[in-house]
């Protein structure tokens, strides 16, 4: 009882920081995050003026940071947006309708999950052109599979229940009650689902970025610094441990309001193995 | 009983076949998805002979499924998959050199992270709702948090260039294993720690433990032969999950590590929108994932007594 308030306590309190980061950037830091301005001051370690730091071209770390979580969380949304809408869609269809649909939908998504999610996201980061939107709809297309089968699983299984077999009774359509009768009782595994596929995103998007195929090296994105500033760890190592604390910080977020939100709803033991 | 076991292995093979043709497949239309000519992608220098000459090799002027199988039958007959845009090298070489080295630093990773998974898994389960338990259960959850490409650079500073214990990197003896594989084996880890522990946790509950309590079996007795026995086919099943987590790992931890393996090339392979390079590699891929994924299926299968009848 008091172990899930404090698991959510704990999550929800680290992703405020996360949002209230991305939302007062600009607010906290008088200059933009690509502006050289301290380029006498390259490398220069933490100091009060710059908390973090300066980097080797002489930009402000900490102003870097700041407007990062506003590149990462965006990415992380609109791709766990994409995931979550379309594997929803997808696999409240299947388990719905069965039938060859079904047959075709959970194969391909169990041929798709034996892959991991990054390697996916590679593949689509080919034929996309390489910019912000494309990490995004690569990272949702690549973690959509996960949340199809969970849905689909639980679709299936809600169906042959008796408050389902009530509403047919009454003559309702099996759509109407996909969509009123057991969407509603779905709702705590898709939440569920939805801050997995955040913390999953973050990851893999940040991933992607540490590769170099972000594209756009204007918007300063977590992954993308540690990937610039691999080269000079070793002069000033505070320039590589503050984006990758920042990462683990969101995904370590996500991740505890995952487990907190599962212990809370009994039947989110479908998400279990997720 | 072998009866059963002939028809799922059966089973099983025909649905490998269905999957890697499939795969292959969305392989070859990949670069067809490719805005722009096919010729061109797969050339480094396109001069208008070697456009012509690639054209008629790959079919260009034929229908896509002729197309397709002229190139399932290069690839496959003679590993033929072209040469690299970017260093104009045998595709086919190159997947030679590298295969090997992922499968070593995969297979070290995989035993890596099932001991230390089991080991904390069953660690958290005997002292559930203690703080040993809470101590391991935020270890794991930090495990899974971790950016492995992070975990490598920061591992790299502190054990080879601050303190020179080790290697930072590149292919070598076993002491360039050490640092790569540690780091690659943590969300594994991380991740069979969570699934040993419910499982565990799960069992003890159980009346056969009840019943070994009852005759007399000392602690230790009852979790490692009763318990993670019964939990071994969650655990089984979970070395499946944990090799796509490995090779999904490999492509950063290779890059950060320079480990000379497929996943730091097909990185950057994509990268370089080298379509040779990437269609051989996702090819080879596919066939090491699809060929776990069946021996983990045959070994679960062979494990589980609910599934022989």
């Amino acid at each position: 009882m008091k172990r899930r308030n404090l698991l959510l306590g704990i999550g929800s309190s680290m992703l405020a920081v996360v949002i209230l980061a991305a939302a007062f950037a600009g607010v906290v830091s008088t200059h933009g995050p690509t502006e050289q301005l301290y380029r006498d001051l390259a490398l220069a370690p933490p100091s009060w003026a710059h908390s973090i730091g300066v980097d080797g071209v002489g930009r402000d770390v900490l102003t870097r940071i700041l407007y990062g979580a506003r590149a990462t969380l965006g990415i992380a949304f609109s791709a766990t947006a994409i995931a979550v809408l379309g594997g929803v869609a997808l696999g409240a269809a299947a388990g719905v309708r069965r039938g060859w649909f079904d047959a075709i939908v959970s194969h391909a998504t169990d041929f798709l999950l034996a892959f991991p999610s990054i390697l996916l996201g590679l593949v689509a980061l080919t034929i996309l052109t390489p910019s912000a939107a494309s990490v995004a709809i690569a990272v949702g297309i690549s973690s959509l599979p996960t949340v199809m089968r969970q849905v689909r699983a639980a679709f299936a299984s809600e169906g042959a229940k008796e408050y389902v077999l009530a509403a047919r009774a009454t003559g309702a359509g099996r759509w109407r009650i996909a969509a009123l009768e057991i969407l509603p009782n779905c709702a705590g595994l898709i939440l569920v689902l939805t801050t997995l596929t955040l913390g999953g995103a973050v990851l893999e998007a940040a991933g992607l970025a540490f590769l170099g195929l972000s594209g756009q090296p204007d918007i300063p994105e977590w992954g993308m610094m540690l990937r610039e500033e691999q080269g000079t760890f070793r002069v000033a190592p505070w320039l590589c441990i503050a984006p990758g604390l920042a990462i683990t910080w969101t995904v370590l977020a996500f991740n505890l309001l995952s487990d907190g939100l599962r212990q809370r709803r009994r039947w989110a033991r479908l998400a279990e193995s997720a | 009983m072998f009866g059963a076991m002939r028809a799922f292995l059966l089973r099983r093979i025909g649905s490998l076949v269905v999957a890697l043709f499939v795969a292959s497949v969305a392989v070859f239309l990949l670069v067809r998805a490719v805005p722009g000519d096919p010729a061109r992608l797969l050339l480094k220098n396109p001069t208008p002979e070697r456009i012509a000459a690639i054209r008629a090799r790959l079919g260009l002027d034929q229908s896509l499924p002729t197309q397709y199988w002229l190139w399932l039958k290069n690839a496959l007959g003679h590993g033929r998959f072209g040469e690299s845009i970017v260093t104009g090298r045998d595709v086919k070489e190159d997947l030679a050199r590298t295969w090997p080295a992922t499968i070593e630093l995969s297979i070290v990773a995989l035993v890596v992270a099932t001991l230390a998974g089991v080991w904390l898994g069953v660690f958290c389960a005997r002292h559930a709702g203690t703080w040993k338990d809470a101590l391991g259960t935020t270890v794991s959850l930090v495990g899974l948090s971790v950016p492995v490409f992070w975990l490598g650079l920061l591992a790299m500073l502190l054990f080879s260039l601050e303190l020179g214990w080790l290697p930072a990197g590149e292919r070598g003896g076993l002491d360039h294993l050490v640092l790569p594989a540690l780091v690659l084996a943590t969300i594994p880890a991380a991740f069979v720690a969570r699934v040993t522990r419910s499982a565990v946790l799960e069992t003890l509950g159980k009346d056969f433990i009840r019943t070994a309590q009852a005759k007399g079996a000392t602690e230790r007795a009852i979790l490692y032969r009763h318990a993670l026995r019964a939990a071994l086919v969650p655990i089984v099943t979970m070395v499946g999950v944990e090799f796509a987590y490995l090779l999904g790992g490999a492509v950063l931890t290779e890059t950060v590590f320079a480990w000379p393996g497929i996943g730091r090339y097909v990185a950057t392979a994509v990268l370089a929108r080298d379509y040779p390079a990437i269609q051989g590699a996702l090819l080879v891929l596919v066939a090491m994932v699809m060929t776990v994924n069946f021996a983990v299926d045959v070994a679960h299968h062979a494990l589980d007594p609910k599934l022989r009848r």
